[in-house]
């Protein structure tokens, strides 16, 4: 797409309620890339719709138009997913933003898609009752998005990712018709076959979520926190083994290697942290009286593993200190480096060491700083490569990185993505990681949906090209 | 130690033997049974918890039932096998998911398939997640007037996190509820002390005591929502003159029928489910005929598979 003809453009001015067509340049600024940041993808046009019968209609319009177009909710994707990657409408989900339904007998949640994270979670804190699934960007990403991109967090160790807790979709389809794959109870409702499986994660090219049913589980009624640090990376390797293995299934393991200790402790936000070493991060939670017992053989694996500074609290406002550091590191990416990409792989627990020294090394020989972190319990890594995108050659040497990043983690028997899915970021490499066959038969599921790749072309996989 | 990255390189990508005891995860024959599986894995301190018969295969399990007794606390077996490698109809094999236990690459076939009844093909590996095995293994019954009361006590605390499984075993006529948690070293005194505790703010009994195994697979199971999954778990057993095991806090019941149940009960239920998301599901319970709508993707998926 070229910008809409005044044809198109009419047609759609009459489709959405007043205001709600967003086409002025300076209005279309803020849609251009998301959480990526650094490739720009300018829409031709953003719609807002108030509800699902809006997003049909538009749909509908959309598709008499023949005008590509994107289902997008706060942006704050990492893959390059809710972009115009080939120019055409942005449908901007974040008015369908209420929650219908807490129901505390049968444990679920009934969601409008743009609705943000943390407020069904405020919501849910009063009636001790939790979602688990908690990507970072909690504060404003929306619920339909998580679930289009099957978002993690850091408690994906012991509670699954966004996946694990989708009981039911509410989607428009291509044709503005609307669709419910399961439902409360969580099943296949009235299909013979779990599409439901098909659409979480299906970065927004089969269909529109407008509402979602969400499982819902008791609130840990106690959490305690710990932080150590390593000198040496087969110190923490063997505590990440180990807590991994106890029986007290830490809710989160979380690492980061000395470049990201020492960007956090170089900066206003030092939190004491001896430079050079590797920090671990782990949480236990659950009732009191079982929880409370277990803190010590957790504090023992973290010191017998060679720490010498294990720290640990079950008082919200230490715990939040010794969270600091890692929370803190995302912000920092962004003041001290003009461009970052924050990659995302999943690979062995075992091969960390060979992985991190393979981005070490390709990171300085290309004259790049990389710093990293890993929810080390699942092996999802994110390496995050600083660069300047105003500096000629800067961006390709990072992108030559990340190309030999994903192979490596292919043949590492690892996966392109645990979390942040694949968008137009990594979709070069999805051919070699499914291999010819594999490949194939992933490209027939949007040929039911998607045919002629009018939504969201382009992404997960290059081929799908919308042809006007 | 060398970690076989256990995906081949000849450009099929198929899952080749391995065993990640740090990961927890292994590939394993769809023929293999799930005591073998268990055997093996406890040499390393490790289990596959989702166990309905240890007797029957990993493909068995799938054709049979898409949750077991402990999926009160690990979830179904959708979230627990993480890949498989899958013949198509026509003899091509590949590989669906992968070997490390999170991934959002591309589209989930291999959830979409897992259970899919052999309608495209079937599995010819799986992956398996393991979990640490536990030392000791606490067991027990509540019994009593009173088990819905039991049921909500324990599914709106975090302790619910912690039992691997609470079963509301019914034969129609007379139902109790059988628990089971692993423990860690130690802990059993602080399990007993909760579960008698609820006992008695409940009013009804509990004792520390042996399950009896499993009777095997069953011959279909329910999705439901939690609530209802007890009161569906007495009609069942009821209607066919078999027990039924519900899994109340995760809406599943599992159904040994005796004798088939009345004409139109089972269309009745399935309408009942259904209509709040949830499905009949078995080995030897036919499968939904799709309707229209759904009919052409279907035929279509088919049709575009053949063609590979």
């Amino acid at each position: 797409m070229h910008g809409l003809t005044s044809r198109q453009s009419a047609a759609l001015q009459a489709a959405m309620p007043s205001g709600r067509l967003l086409q002025a340049k300076s209005q279309l600024a803020a849609y251009d890339s998301d959480g990526l940041g650094y490739k720009h993808f300018p829409p031709d046009a953003v719609a807002i719709p108030g509800n699902a019968g809006e997003v049909r209609a538009l749909v509908r319009c959309l598709g008499d138009l023949r005008i590509p177009f994107v289902a997008r909710g706060a942006g704050t994707s990492l893959s390059g997913g809710p972009v115009a990657a080939q120019g055409g409408v942005i449908i901007h989900l974040s008015r369908l933003a209420a929650i219908e339904e807490i129901n505390q007998d049968d444990a679920y949640a009934v969601v409008e898609s743009g609705v943000v994270l943390n407020h069904l979670d405020d919501a849910l804190k009063a009636l001790g009752l939790y979602y688990p699934p908690d990507p970072s960007t909690g504060p404003v990403c929306t619920l339909g998005g998580n679930v289009a991109s099957n978002s993690g967090g850091v408690h994906c160790f012991r509670y699954g990712v966004t996946g694990n807790y989708v009981l039911g979709v509410e989607a428009v389809l291509l044709d503005g018709s609307v669709v419910q794959f399961g439902g409360p109870a969580g099943g296949r409702g009235a299909w013979r076959e779990d599409w439901k499986r098909l659409f979480v994660g299906s970065e927004g090219t089969l269909g529109i979520f407008t509402r979602l049913w969400l499982r819902l589980i008791p609130r840990p009624e106690k959490v305690w926190t710990f932080r150590a640090t390593y000198r040496e990376l087969e110190q923490a390797s063997e505590a990440i083994r180990q807590l991994a293995r106890h029986p007290s299934y830490p809710a989160a393991i979380e690492f980061m290697d000395p470049r990201c200790v020492d960007m956090v402790e170089n900066s206003p936000l030092k939190v004491g942290l001896p430079k050079g070493s590797f920090m671990l991060l782990t949480e236990i939670d659950g009732p009191p009286e079982l929880v409370d017992g277990r803190v010590a053989s957790i504090a023992a694996i973290l010191r017998d593993c060679g720490s010498t500074d294990v720290s640990y609290s079950d008082a919200e406002r230490e715990r939040m200190g010794l969270w600091k550091a890692r929370k803190a590191q995302g912000g920092l990416l962004g003041q001290v480096s003009p461009d970052f990409i924050v990659q995302d792989a999943v690979i062995p627990k075992a091969r960390l060491g060979e992985m991190l020294e393979f981005i070490y090394q390709q990171a300085d020989e290309a004259g790049v700083a990389a710093v990293t972190i890993m929810h080390a319990g699942d092996g999802n890594l994110h390496p995050n490569f600083l660069f300047d995108g105003t500096k000629h050659g800067d961006l390709e040497r990072v992108e030559l990185i990340g190309k030999a990043l994903m192979k490596k983690v292919s043949e590492m028997g690892g996966t392109l993505s645990g979390e942040h899915g694949i968008g137009n970021d990594k979709s070069a490499y999805v051919a070699e990681h499914f291999g010819p066959l594999g490949q194939a038969i992933q490209l027939k599921i949007p040929l039911l949906f998607n045919p002629d790749n009018r939504l969201n072309p382009l992404k997960v996989f290059p081929e799908r090209r919308f042809a006007a | 130690m060398i970690i076989d990255p256990g995906i081949a390189t000849d450009g099929s990508r198929l899952f080749t033997p391995f065993f990640d005891e740090i990961d927890m995860i292994g590939s394993f024959d769809a023929g293999m049974t799930l005591g073998e599986v268990n055997r093996l894995a406890g040499e390393h301190g490790l289990c596959f918890p989702l166990v309905l018969d240890p007797d029957a295969s990993i493909a068995a399990h799938m054709a049979a039932a898409e949750f077991a007794p402990a999926s009160a606390r690990f979830g179904a077996y959708v979230d627990n096998l993480p890949g498989m490698n899958w013949e198509l109809p026509e003899g091509q094999r590949m590989r669906l998911g992968e070997r490390v236990v999170k991934s959002t690459t591309g589209y989930d076939l291999f959830r979409f398939l897992l259970h899919s009844g052999g309608r495209y093909g079937r599995a010819t590996e799986y992956v398996l997640r393991l979990r640490p095995a536990s030392a000791e293994i606490l067991t027990g019954k509540f019994e009593g007037e009173t088990l819905p009361a039991v049921v909500r006590a324990i599914s709106r605390s975090s302790w619910s996190h912690w039992i691997d499984r609470i079963e509301w075993v019914t034969n129609g006529a007379a139902s109790h509820l059988e628990i089971s948690a692993g423990v860690l070293p130690g802990e059993s005194h602080i399990f007993e002390e909760y579960l008698a505790a609820i006992a008695k703010t409940s009013g009804s009994s509990w004792r520390s005591t042996e399950c009896p195994p499993l009777p095997g697979l069953p011959s279909w199971t329910i999705k439901c929502l939690p609530s209802g999954a007890a009161s569906l778990a007495i009609e069942c057993a009821t209607a066919t003159g078999g027990t039924a095991r519900a899994l109340p806090t995760a809406g599943v019941v599992l159904v040994y029928p005796e004798r088939a149940a009345a004409p139109g009960f089972i269309d009745a239920l399935r309408h009942r489910v259904e209509k709040v998301g949830g499905h009949l599901f078995g080995q030897h319970f036919p499968p939904r005929n799709p309707h229209d709508e759904e009919a052409r993707w279907t035929t279509r998926l088919e049709d575009e598979w053949k063609k590979l």
